[in-house]
């Protein structure tokens, strides 16, 4: 077992009533890497996340953060501890402008400071430059006075990702963020994430888009029917014919000769 | 214990109220997911209708423009009066479903709870302005001759009568809905609607049908119950119907027989408290009874952890927006000085009317901050008020404590309550909040406020309020002989104008971003790293202490107050001119002010038209209106200037 990773997951798993959505799974994210978690509809990607995230309880194992066992953290506790995530349906605040979006996920003010906002409210600049830095670090810096019912889905996907980046995570949890995306956009997320990754932020990223998967992610992990039944970089997964025949099937076949395509 | 056993089964007959208003609850629920909070309103009608025919044979009609009454000669006889009655109940229900919850069925739950409390408004107030005396001590129908069950144990058997029939109606609710094709279809529509629209089924047209058998159970309830105690408007609106949720909340809103089952055990055991009161020496004298409905309530909600199950239905719409309002020095420094110079210049009567506004406009910002910031719903803002009233009361009359520290205090000791009714608010939301305030209100009004060792002898006309004094200048508003003193109004305007900055910069301040992230989405909330139990805390802290100013003002402005002044009514209206004016913003929240009954609006109609209307007109309007807003705007009147752009004064531009 590798002892420094960022996150772990040891045999997790997750029932819904009699159903048993994660069997026993285990992964790893390791500082400044960028994981994949891929899997056929309903093999417990987000009921995974879910749990990572404290949505929902584990009825066994264990997820440690930076070392630490989360069984007893609340999900605000974990996103305080550095450990965000984003939702696959889009889950913005529908009042607030994009900026206070990311401002009320980004502010740790003390109490005192709190109470004082009442009788006179403010905004430091650098509490302002941070945000607008989130939104650039996306490509939607424009966007920040405006209404999130006013942009399009694609465009409000690229916020959830700002608002998670703007409380300075170490680790990211994206659930599906490219579904909604055209391919160009969805390669341009890609290209940011990579950048983001060197800036410091690790990240897990569930989403369909295998296009996006393989070429962004260091490291994949397989999961169907709730197990984890492959992992390895995307050049061992991709290859494994057995994997992509038992898992993906034929639409995998197609998207790596779209992609092999590509690269030549 | 013989007298425990004939306390129990005393308590049959009201047991048997509670539970047939409980299954009438379920039966609505089930049948359209709305939750009836207008549901004792229903049987109130009803029952005044059916005595009213039975004393003088006249039918009233609910309608104001129409005649009032159809003369039907002599007094009418049991079965042709009971025969109407029940057909007005029916129509009635079908009424309210076709008008006002068939087209709010995709509302959000907010919209739903305020249209039946816009509806249980407009009917009280239509009792009030129909009948000429309220309390009736109608005569008994059911057979109430004494029954002797064991030596030393005879009760008046009208009780088991009602038993009798609240259990065969939940047999039979039972029965229709396990076994015919309406009650499987019904149960259809309530899993999912979708999936029963394609099956063929019209939910709208179940709904209607539940909606009304639930009407006519009300009716009868109405009809033969009143003569068990005093008929009065709250009876079956408040005092029956908070109970009579706990025991549908027992049965989780689905089940006939265990809140037949429940609503039976609560009403059996609140008849025994009065034998507890002789033997048990620390157990309350006043509230007990209301007590434990509210702890039935949250017990089943908080311990049993249970939610409503919901309903498959379709989309939900969103809740009013709440805009950005840039506090502008101008145009505040104008309105502060309008205000202030209209109390020097305007005559007696326009100054209460605006005093009367203003006050409403402390009470609806409180709301601003709960509902329409956090998206919380409470029907006890005037338990709130009262608290800091009588705290008030306590610390400047007996303990001379002097005027700016203690209705500062006072509002405090309403903050207290206001986290304590918050509590369960971290488990419970939506529409099974709004049960858990209005059960806390009422619990809250009838232990802390019909307690004379708090709030006065009501003989005494309650307790004394001390005029407010600062730097040795009287704010009073009478004087000797010095009535409406304009110094009382530049205090309450400056008191507004310093909660009107405050809400608004919370709009703009962390803590207003917090709570319109936990309204938007508390799983998202969650996962941005708010902490949405402790937003939640905070929210109902603060809106506890702006009732509680508005209830401190509303003490100085009487001098005097005991439990009426701050009744569960109260809290209703509140919260219904509140929403009208725009609950989700400050400018609404001034807008409520102005309209709200007794104040500026329409005393200024009045005095233009040159035509007094009476306070309940005033509330019977508003009743309607409010159900008018929630279904056609719901806004509110500043969401409505918002958009035709004609509101900068009140709104402030976007940003």
């Amino acid at each position: 077992m590798r002892a420094a990773a960022l996150l772990e997951c040891v045999d997790v798993s997750v029932n819904y009533g009699g159903v048993c959505a994660v069997d026993r799974a285990s992964l790893a994210v390791e500082p400044g890497q960028l994981v994949g978690l891929i899997g056929p509809n309903g093999a417990g990607k987000t009921s995974l996340v879910d749990a990572i995230s404290g949505f929902v309880p584990i009825s066994t194992g264990r997820v440690l953060f930076d070392g630490v066992d989360l069984a007893r953290s609340k999900p605000h506790q974990r996103a305080r501890a550095g450990l965000v995530r984003t939702f696959q349906s889009l889950e913005l605040f529908d009042d607030l402008s994009v900026r206070d979006n990311l401002l009320a996920a980004s502010e740790r003010p003390p109490w005192w400071r709190l109470a004082g906002e009442v009788a006179w409210p403010r905004l430091g600049r650098d509490q302002l430059a941070e945000i607008d830095g989130a939104l650039e670090s996306v490509g939607i810096a424009e966007l920040a006075g405006r209404s999130p019912g006013e942009i399009s889905q694609g465009q409000r996907k690229l916020v959830a990702v700002a608002r998670a980046l703007a409380t300075h995570p170490k680790l990211l949890l994206l659930d599906e963020p490219a579904s909604g995306l055209d391919t160009d956009e969805s390669a341009e997320l890609g290209r940011r994430l990579r950048t983001l990754l060197d800036r410091g932020t690790s990240m897990l990223l569930v989403d369909h888009d295998m296009g996006l998967v393989l070429e962004v992610c260091d490291h994949l992990v397989v999961l169907d029917f709730g197990r984890v039944i492959a992992t390895g970089p995307p050049s061992v997964v991709r290859g494994d014919r057995s994997v992509i025949e038992a898992y993906l099937g034929e639409s995998l076949a197609d998207t790596l000769d779209r992609v092999d395509g590509d690269a030549t | 214990m013989t007298d425990y056993a004939f306390y129990l089964l005393l308590g049959s007959g009201a047991g048997a109220v509670i539970a047939m208003l409980g299954m009438g609850l379920v039966l609505t629920y089930r049948g359209s997911g709305v939750v009836n909070f207008a549901y004792g309103a229903i049987a109130t009608w009803v029952a005044y209708v059916f005595y009213g025919l039975r004393a003088d044979g006249d039918y009233v009609l609910p309608f104001p423009g129409l005649p009032e009454r159809i003369d039907g000669g002599d007094e009418m006889a049991f079965v042709p009066a009971i025969a109407i009655s029940l057909a007005t109940a029916a129509a009635l229900g079908l009424l309210v479903y076709a008008f006002v919850f068939r087209p709010l069925r995709l509302a959000p739950a907010l919209a739903k709870v305020v249209a039946s409390v816009g509806v249980l408004v407009a009917v009280l107030a239509m009792v009030q302005l129909r009948f000429e005396s309220t309390i009736l001590s109608p005569a008994k129908i059911l057979p109430s001759e004494p029954v002797t069950i064991a030596r030393d144990l005879t009760v008046p058997r009208d009780g088991f009568w009602l038993a009798g029939i609240a259990i065969t109606l939940a047999i039979a609710l039972w029965a229709v809905y396990r076994f015919t094709r309406f009650g499987l279809a019904t149960r259809a529509a309530a899993e999912d609607e979708r999936g029963a629209i394609t099956l063929g089924l019209s939910p709208d047209a179940l709904a209607a049908l539940n909606w009304t058998a639930a009407a006519v159970v009300a009716g009868a309830v109405g009809i033969l119950a009143s003569p068990l105690t005093q008929l009065s408007p709250l009876l079956f609106t408040a005092l029956y119907l908070v109970p009579a949720l706990g025991a549908a909340l027992i049965g989780r809103f689905t089940s006939f027989g265990v809140t037949c089952a429940a609503g039976l055990a609560i009403g059996m055991v609140q008849s025994t408290f009065v034998q507890l009161q002789v033997d048990v020496s620390w157990w309350p004298e006043i509230g007990a009874r209301e007590g434990l409905p509210f702890l039935a309530i949250v017990g089943a909600l908080v311990l049993l952890g249970s939610r409503l199950p919901t309903r498959g239905s379709i989309e939900i719409a969103r809740l009013p927006r709440a805009p950005i309002a840039r506090a502008r020095a101008a145009e505040l420094g104008l309105g502060y000085a309008a205000t202030v110079a209209a109390f020097f210049i305007l005559p007696g009567g326009w100054r209460i009317a605006l005093l009367t506004s203003l006050i409403a406009a402390v009470l609806a910002l409180s709301l601003v901050v709960l509902t329409g910031f956090l998206g919380q719903i409470s029907l006890a803002q005037m338990a709130f008020a009262g608290i800091a009233g009588f705290a008030l009361a306590r610390f400047a009359d007996d303990m001379r404590i002097p005027f700016p520290i203690a209705p500062l205090l006072a509002a405090l000791v309403a903050t207290a309550f206001g986290l304590l009714v918050g509590l369960p608010a971290l488990r419970v939301r939506g529409i099974n909040l709004a049960i858990v305030t209005l059960a806390g209100g009422v619990a809250i009004q009838e232990f802390v406020f019909k307690n004379p060792d708090y709030t006065g002898s009501i003989a005494g006309g309650g307790v004394r309020i001390p005029k407010p004094e600062l730097f040795g200048i009287d704010l009073g508003l009478t004087v000797k002989g010095a009535l409406f003193r304009p110094a009382f109004g530049v205090m309450v305007t400056t008191v507004l104008l310093v909660l009107v900055v405050a809400v608004m910069n919370l709009r703009r301040a962390t803590l207003g971003r917090r709570m319109l992230a936990v309204r938007a989405n508390e799983r998202a909330a969650a996962a941005a790293g708010i902490d949405v139990a402790r937003t939640k805390l905070v929210a109902f802290a603060l809106s506890a202490f702006v009732a509680g100013v508005g209830g401190t003002l509303i003490g100085y402005r009487f001098g005097t107050i005991s439990d009426a002044s701050y009744g569960l009514f109260a809290s209703l209206t509140v919260l219904a001119f509140a929403y009208i004016g725009g609950i989700a913003s400050v400018g609404g929240a001034l807008i409520a002010g102005a309209v709200t009954s007794g104040g500026i609006f329409f005393f200024a109609t009045q005095e233009i038209v040159g035509r007094g209307s009476s306070a309940n007109l005033e509330l019977f309007i508003g009743g309607v209106a409010l159900v008018a807003m929630a279904v056609l705007n719901p806004e509110g009147i500043a969401g409505a200037l918002r958009q035709s752009r004609a509101s900068r004064f009140l709104e402030g531009r976007p940003r």
